[in-house]
């Protein structure tokens, strides 16, 4: 294999750090640094690289592994199996997406773009949050969302066209 | 989610689905094109459209926010591309495919921003041949360079691996030192000697760091991007002054490189000794944690010994270290081979002789510190050893103790100087310079002028004393600061440059008086660099950090270098709690100087002569500085000019071609006008300067047909000059009518570069004005684009009113207001713009937009007794 799992991981780090962040959810950031979980998750893909098995899929795998990596914490942390929003409210961290090779103008515009998105996904109903989710940042296919949430591939895409116009209301586009 | 919602996602069949659910799915689906559609969209200005644009604005945020994979390009020149391998400062490296000879390559594609320049590609070429014929293990080989689509590419070995600065940050977070020593030993000597061959050719790499060597995953090292420096030299000044890139390479040079001078093998002998010495202990030999401390400590500090951050380190390697590390390139290593084969030695477990300099010799060093710039602190000792000279020339003539005494008087007046707190002002001109405030003049400390004056009266053969006070109370560059004064920064920094020279060649003396000299020729020119007709803000800073070491107490150097950490700094919030900590004593003088230069930086409303450049900084942290500013100042200064207009040298060039643009049918007077504005901008104007941009306004005026802008050596102009010319043609709102002839030739430009910086601005405004059918959808794109800028509200406002929607404009002009800082000056930007619409709508919409005018209008007369407390 000539993938590396240190380069596949850089490859996919943004997707990885916001699949992290929008996963995780106010409260649970509050307790934990989005950056360590992503630290977790490089941690488990180098010494789990064994078991994929073909590097044109490490970037799902990556984001299973982050996703994985999420529901643990936050059964163990909140005892709870996945979010829920009702249950929550947004408290402001102050997130360090601290990332050597890009300057501070682009660090703090990817961070004010994934706290601004985070808040507008609050605001959409579970259906609408887990396409934008699934289909545009953890980047499964839509049979995959599909069976996930038990849909037709064509009907995910309209949810998916729906939710983005909710999205565009909510991000005020 | 209710039931009733669920039905309507559940099919393509059921109520409510509608036609523009569908045609976005179909985007989604990737049976159309996103761009394609989006072109499309331009001219519609039905409900649907704007749907559909919207759905498409968000998922282009969405997608920026993980990382577009859009990004990719699928072919560079002859290369398939496969994947990404990593992203830096100067540009992308891909995994590649070549085809015909059926092997994988990395493919290093330079930044935009790095290609538009044609000397650059000429140094590209030129340094891209000299490695491509650099054959040796321990660097990887470029394949192939070349130019696809307008950007540089080459091709190199792909090497399978991670490059050592990451092998290095790995370790620290497991808390492991990256390498042992001996390994790291026989690792470097491949990289030494490789350095060795390049500099036998006279190749330089000037970049040698972590970053730039390849860790091969059987652990060889491999340097790359060899001599890339040198031909980007001249870019990444400007490109680093966004990304606050400076500090990253400054950690790894040498003092002469940290000083701009001349480097040789040796310097970059120092900066593999940097990278042993990081890859051996995790850390840095030499540390500081603002650009100004790390400088000091390059050029003064003493390197951390091995010993003292790993266990028992070899003592041949840390005798190489530090050899290594020698702040003069004459004590270092000479020749990569030598280095090589000690540490081959070492690795080999063979004993190693270094040559160490004599004890008097390294004591002597240690105690002038660096001869190239002494602090004057240092330069009090100096002195002492100096007057020592003197005195066996005046023993002779006179009583032994008079001498003394006359000498220990001088050193005591250096020490007053050095701790001397100067005047929070500083120099007035240079304030002037940048912010157009007039301060006070500052006369130099009538204590210490008197010292002086007495110390030369007691001893009238000694020129130190006269020399000392002359240096004191004169400005060493009268004709510069006059310059700086009118904000002709490009002039002053020519002028200057040639006395810093001139100053530094007589320093070798080591004499006080040319310390002071310099240290207000570093402090001017930062200031130079600073203003809108040069602006370099890396070089500024530099020259700001050399200026506050000499004079460590001079409050006018260390206030602009504290606005420049504040503008380049990551954490806003926590750089502005920590300066404010410093402030809480600070005399009132003090914070009004950073108020003006904080103000002037942030530049919502400029400043009426304000010369600062521009940082291109985000709309919030310009605003979050305003505010800072406001509070510093306590109130709002005095003469600001509306947002977007023109100031200082900036405002003299946009008058001109106001009058052209009066009197475009008098061809030749628009003629003359334009080569009057042309020798301006040749004489005083630096040719990177943004404010070339009103040349080709005027290129623009003079031949309104033509489509090439070029520069004044003929060649085609960059995109982000041909942008600055557009933005500038805007301020001088031309009429509606010329507007529109232009407007197709400012969408070539769109449509060829839509991820320009600042691009979605410039059209939203070009298409307003215009009454373009777009504007919609591009104050659409800007709003989305301007992060809670005002004038992104205003903009839509503009374009509301006058298509009547005047209740939509009302909260527009709400967010104008509550988005502002000076909420009263946003008032009545509100009114302005309702003004303006009067005259454009139907007369049943005049009415409701008077009605909306005068709603705020009722605002002012509260806002008035509000303003004046500013807090």
């Amino acid at each position: 294999m000539s993938l590396s799992p240190e380069i596949a991981f850089e490859q996919h780090r943004e997707r990885l750090l916001s699949v992290i962040y929008l996963r995780m959810g106010p409260n649970l950031r509050v307790r934990m640094d989005p950056e360590d979980v992503l630290q977790e998750v490089a941690i488990e893909a180098v010494n789990s690289w064994k078991t994929l098995s073909d590097e044109h899929n490490a970037g799902a795998w990556l984001v299973t592994l982050a996703r994985r990596k999420v529901a643990r914490i936050l059964r163990d942390q909140l005892g709870v199996a996945a979010r829920d929003p009702r249950r929550e409210h947004a408290i402001k961290t102050d997130l360090p997406l601290a990332d050597r090779r890009s300057g501070p103008v682009t660090h703090a515009d990817r961070k004010d773009r994934l706290e601004l998105l985070e808040q507008a996904m609050e605001r959409l109903s579970e259906d609408h949050r887990e396409v934008i989710l699934g289909m545009k940042i953890e980047g499964l296919s839509a049979k995959e969302v599909g069976e996930r949430m038990n849909r037709s591939e064509n009907a995910v895409h309209l949810l998916l066209s729906r939710a983005l116009k909710r999205l565009a209301e909510e991000l005020k586009l | 989610m209710s039931d009733a919602t669920r039905q309507n996602d559940e099919g393509p069949f059921e109520d409510g689905v509608d036609a523009t659910d569908h045609r976005m799915a179909e985007v989604l689906r990737g049976s159309s094109s996103g761009a394609d559609l989006r072109k499309q969209l331009q001219d519609d200005t039905t409900a649907a459209a704007s749907d559909l644009l919207a759905r498409l604005n968000a998922l282009d945020f969405v997608q920026q926010v993980v990382g577009a994979p859009t990004d990719v390009p699928s072919r560079i020149g002859t290369y398939r591309i496969k994947g990404v391998l990593g992203r830096g400062g100067m540009g992308t490296v891909y995994l590649g495919w070549q085809d015909e000879l059926e092997r994988e390559v990395a493919v290093k594609v330079l930044a935009p921003a790095f290609s538009s320049d044609p000397t650059m590609r000429k140094r590209f070429r030129a340094e891209a041949r000299a490695t491509a014929a650099l054959h040796h293990r321990h660097i990887v080989p470029i394949y192939d360079y070349g130019e696809a689509a307008g950007v540089l590419f080459f091709a190199m070995e792909r090497v399978d691996g991670m490059s050592l600065d990451k092998h290095i940050a790995a370790a620290r977070r497991v808390d492991k030192v990256p390498l042992e020593p001996l390994d790291a030993a026989r690792r470097f000597a491949g990289v030494a000697d490789a350095l060795g061959l390049a500099h036998r050719r006279r190749l330089l790499h000037r970049d040698v760091k972590p970053g730039n060597i390849l860790v091969a995953q059987d652990g060889t090292l491999a340097l790359t991007d060899f001599g890339l420096a040198k031909a980007l030299d001249h870019a990444s000044m400007r490109l680093t002054s966004k990304g606050g890139g400076f500090l990253g390479t400054l950690h790894y040079s040498s003092p002469e490189q940290a000083l701009g001078r001349e480097l040789t093998p040796a310097s970059d002998l120092y900066s593999l000794g940097v990278t042993i010495y990081e890859a051996l202990t995790g850390e840095l030999p030499l540390a500081g944690k603002t650009t100004e401390a790390l400088l000091q400590s390059i050029l003064h500090g003493t390197p951390r010994r091995l010993r003292d951050a790993i266990q028992k380190p070899p003592r041949d390697l840390e005798a190489v270290v530090d050899k290594l590390l020698m702040r003069e390139p004459g004590d270092r290593y000479q020749d990569g081979e030598d280095l090589a084969r000690d540490l081959q030695r070492i690795a080999d477990g063979e004993p190693v002789h270094i040559r160490r300099l004599p004890m008097h010799v390294r004591v002597w060093r240690r105690m002038r510190k660096n001869p190239v710039l002494s602090g004057a602190i240092a330069a009090a000792v100096v002195l002492l050893l100096l007057t020592m000279v003197l005195l066996t020339v005046l023993r002779r003539e006179r009583g032994q103790g008079l001498v003394f005494r006359h000498q220990e008087h001088l050193v005591t007046i250096a020490k007053a100087i050095a701790t001397e707190r100067g005047a929070p002002g500083g120099p007035p001109a240079l304030l002037l310079a940048l912010t157009g405030v007039e301060a006070p003049p500052m006369p130099a400390n009538p204590e210490i002028v008197q010292e002086l004056q007495r110390a030369a009266a007691e001893q009238p053969d000694d020129e130190m004393a006269p020399k000392m006070l002359q240096a004191f109370v004169d400005d060493p560059a009268t004709q510069a600061t006059a310059f700086l004064a009118a904000g002709r920064g490009y002039e002053a920094l020519r002028e200057l440059d040639r006395a810093i020279a001139a100053a530094e060649s007589a320093r070798q003396s080591g004499e006080l008086a040319i310390e002071l000299q310099l240290h207000r020729l570093y402090l001017a020119r930062a200031v130079a660099n600073l203003t809108a007709a040069v602006g370099r803000p890396n070089e500024a800073t530099r020259d700001l950090a050399l200026a506050s070491y000499l004079r460590p107490g001079a409050t006018f150097a260390t206030s602009l270098l504290d606005v420049l950490n504040l503008v380049q700094s990551s954490d806003f919030t926590k750089e502005i709690a920590g300066l404010e900590r410093d402030l809480a004593a600070a005399a009132p003088e003090r914070l009004r100087v950073l108020g003006a230069l904080l103000w002037a930086v942030a530049g919502l409303r400029p400043l009426e002569r304000a010369n600062l450049m521009d940082f291109a900084l985000p709309f919030p942290r310009r605003h979050a500085m305003h505010a800072l500013a406001l509070r510093w100042l306590g109130e709002e200064p005095a003469n600001c000019r509306r947002s977007g207009q023109p100031t200082g040298l900036s405002a003299i060039l946009a008058a001109s071609c106001r009058e052209a643009l009066a009197r475009l049918h008098e061809p030749e007077s628009v003629k003359v006008l334009a080569q009057n504005t042309t020798e301006v901008i040749e004489s005083a104007v630096h040719p990177e300067s943004p404010l070339q941009g009103w040349r080709f306004v005027m290129q623009m005026l003079l031949q309104p047909g033509r489509t090439v802008l070029v520069d004044r050596d003929q060649r085609p102009v960059a995109p982000e000059m041909q942008l600055a010319a557009w933005d500038d043609l805007l301020r001088l709102s031309p009429p509606r009518t010329t507007l529109e002839l232009w407007l197709p030739r400012f969408e070539e430009l769109r449509l060829a570069n839509p991820a320009l910086p600042g691009i979605a601005r410039v059209a939203a405004w070009m298409h307003v004005q215009a009454h373009s059918p777009n504007a919609a959808g591009l104050v659409q794109a800007w709003l989305v684009d301007a992060e809670g800028d005002p004038e992104a509200w205003l903009c839509r406002l503009r374009l509301r009113l006058r298509s009547g929607q005047i209740d939509d404009a009302r909260d527009d002009a709400v967010m104008v207001v509550q988005q502002s800082v000076a909420t009263r000056a946003a008032v009545q930007e509100v009114l302005r713009c309702c003004q303006e619409a009067q005259a454009e709508v139907v007369a049943d919409k005049s009415d409701e937009v008077r009605q909306l005018a005068q709603r705020f209008e009722g605002m002012l007369p509260v806002l008035g007794q509000a303003a004046g407390g500013g807090r």
